[in-house]
């Protein structure tokens, strides 16, 4: 595995082989991921569902569509045959529609991606570029609910967030700018626990350097140096991880987290060896909700 | 066709300095920018604000006062005005916000459009030249609006035409952001989308991208491998929150030099973040500049 996210994968050691079940597999790089990680111990023989075979499939069942697919996958783990669901080739909206209406996302659901800082050599994360569409102050309080645990497990130190806005200071017609303002004043009274501190609202540049954040007079020792971006809404958050993995080929991948986790989601097109951590953040995410 | 800022500079330089007024210079940074951009030739200033706080700023770079104009206004929006007055009446080719708020420069902008019964929406173009990228990808609305409905957006996109034609982009290739979230909530509702209404109706000359993730966009036909050169060349943000989010993304991401202004049918407005050090707002000067050297090109035929 290349030297990426390195807080991932220390986190992984030592963790009990999962059995999955792929939903639609037909992709060659996710069967080679798998490979590896199985070989490191992280999980046991997959079972792929899809419409044929492929080499390296020692446990094959049949499925030509994407959504009789997810329901078989479904009854896997139904049957306690399998522990998690990948998501194979089918497109993500349809997977996780497929699992919605099954009733597998509660409301405490997030997508956390996670993106890998080679100059700072760091792992960082932002929400969520997926399941709130307009997030809403409680859906916020929710979500920082779900990931602060998970994240401190990670780092094994305090997270700092930055709660980001359009601008710094609050502006009642720029929701973002009071929800951010709302989740700084929470942490500061301790609301996520002594283990997540929220500074917002701070527009990105300022969340991002420490030289443009002073310029606009705000004090923010983290600036350049957040762990966590809290965007302020799906499309602002779906475009951040888009142009920073597409325009600033910014290894990115992302990992659903819900206190109902079967979910793994495929963030492709990924390298081999950003699909094995993407997989493995999904394992850690899995073993750690099941504690 | 302009393809990068280097090529802007080119423009500027040729130009002949803009006389250009200044909103509110009372800081170090913006008054080294403008020292340098008045030194190089690109700009004539005609520095607007509180006399007293401007002289300790241009002290502070040692930029002599005496040589340029001031005009002592108190009141932040009445430097605005006076400065889109300027503009309207043709006394000054550019304008430039210092230190004061955007919205004192919006509501001076939109004063003068309406009173020459013009649409009246104001919308901030952020330009990226992007490393690997063949041409200019201008992101709008990255600042005004903050959650534009389809006629702004039209107005936004018209705003955006206005500026390409400028840089020699004929027939700027379109795309309208929808993120797959988007999308998803478009297929529960049973409602496939081929090109947005904003792209699909939009008058003025332009190539029409279907509607679809950027990602497909970048990846082509192949889909094997990014090419930056799919890039379209005008990218139309959904709202506010995206567009002030990824028009800053070159703070993280080195490859993309940024500049940004609001066009408007009287000339440009430069709108430098209180956040830009002297380089930075330099090169918004330069930008204009260009701009401007353009607009008299136009006008000379």
């Amino acid at each position: 595995m290349v030297n990426l996210y390195p807080e991932i994968r220390y986190r992984a050691e030592r963790l009990r082989p999962q059995r999955c079940v792929v939903s639609y597999a037909t992709d060659k790089a996710l069967l080679k991921a798998l490979t590896i990680v199985k070989k490191q111990g992280l999980i046991t023989e997959p079972i792929f569902i899809g419409p044929r075979k492929l080499s390296g499939m020692h446990n094959f069942r049949q499925s030509n569509s994407m959504y009789a697919s997810a329901l078989m996958a479904h009854e896997c783990c139904v049957r306690q045959e399998a522990d998690l669901i990948f998501q194979g080739h089918e497109k993500r909206q349809q997977f996780i529609a497929s699992h919605l209406d099954g009733g597998f996302l509660d409301k405490r659901a997030v997508y956390l991606a996670a993106f890998y800082d080679r100059n700072r050599k760091q792992t960082f994360f932002a929400i969520d570029p997926l399941v709130a569409t307009a997030p809403t102050l409680e859906n916020r309080i929710k979500q920082l609910e779900t990931i602060t645990p998970f994240l401190k497990h990670i780092f094994k130190r305090k997270i700092y967030a930055a709660a980001l806005a359009p601008i710094e200071t609050i502006n009642p017609k720029l929701t973002a700018t009071v929800t951010a303002a709302l989740l700084a004043q929470m942490s500061v009274r301790h609301q996520f626990g002594k283990f997540l501190q929220v500074t917002g609202p701070l527009d990105i540049d300022c969340a991002l350097s420490k030289v443009a954040a002073q310029r606009k007079g705000v004090e923010s020792k983290k600036s350049g140096n957040f762990d966590l971006y809290i965007l302020p809404d799906t499309n602002s958050s779906y475009f951040f991880s888009t142009f920073l993995k597409y325009i600033g080929k910014v290894p990115t991948i992302g990992v659903l987290l819900a206190a109902d986790r079967h979910l793994l989601l495929n963030s492709a097109p990924l390298t081999v060896s950003e699909r094995v951590v993407e997989i493995t953040l999904g394992l850690v995410a899995y073993n750690f909700s099941g504690k | 066709m302009i393809s990068s800022l280097s090529e802007v500079e080119e423009l500027a330089i040729a130009a002949e300095p803009v006389t250009t007024a200044v909103i509110a210079p009372e800081d170090h940074e913006f008054m080294l920018a403008v020292k340098d951009a008045r030194k190089r030739c690109f700009i004539e200033p005609v520095l607007i604000g509180r006399r007293t706080v401007i002289e300790k700023a241009a002290k502070k770079v040692n930029y002599d006062l005496d040589t340029s104009r001031i005009i002592e206004i108190a009141d932040r929006q009445e430097i605005a005005n006076a400065a889109m007055d300027m503009l309207a009446s043709g006394e000054v080719e550019l304008v430039s916000k210092g230190q004061i708020s955007t919205s004192y420069v919006y509501r001076a902008i939109i004063a003068q459009m309406k009173a020459r019964q013009e649409e009246a929406v104001v919308s901030v173009q952020t330009f990226w030249d992007i490393k690997g990228c063949d041409h200019l990808v201008l992101l709008t609305d990255t600042g005004a609006n903050i959650s534009p409905g389809e006629k702004e957006k039209k107005a936004i996109l018209n705003n955006a035409l206005m500026v390409m034609q400028l840089l020699g982009y004929t027939c700027p290739e379109v795309m309208e952001l929808i993120s797959d979230s988007a999308n998803l909530k478009d297929k529960h509702k049973h409602f496939k989308l081929v090109k947005t209404p904003v792209i699909k109706d939009s008058q003025g000359s332009y190539k029409q991208l279907e509607a679809q993730v950027l990602k497909k966009v970048l990846l082509g036909e192949d889909g094997d491998s990014i090419n930056l050169n799919n890039l379209p060349h005008i990218m139309l943000m959904p709202d506010l929150n995206t567009g002030n989010v990824i028009a800053k993304l070159d703070f993280f991401i080195k490859e993309i030099v940024r500049v940004s202004c609001s066009y408007t049918s009287l000339g440009p407005v430069l709108l430098p973040s209180r956040a830009d050090v002297a380089e930075g707002i330099m090169r918004e000067f330069i930008f204009g500049v260009a701009l401007v050297a353009q607009r008299r090109r136009l006008a000379n035929g």
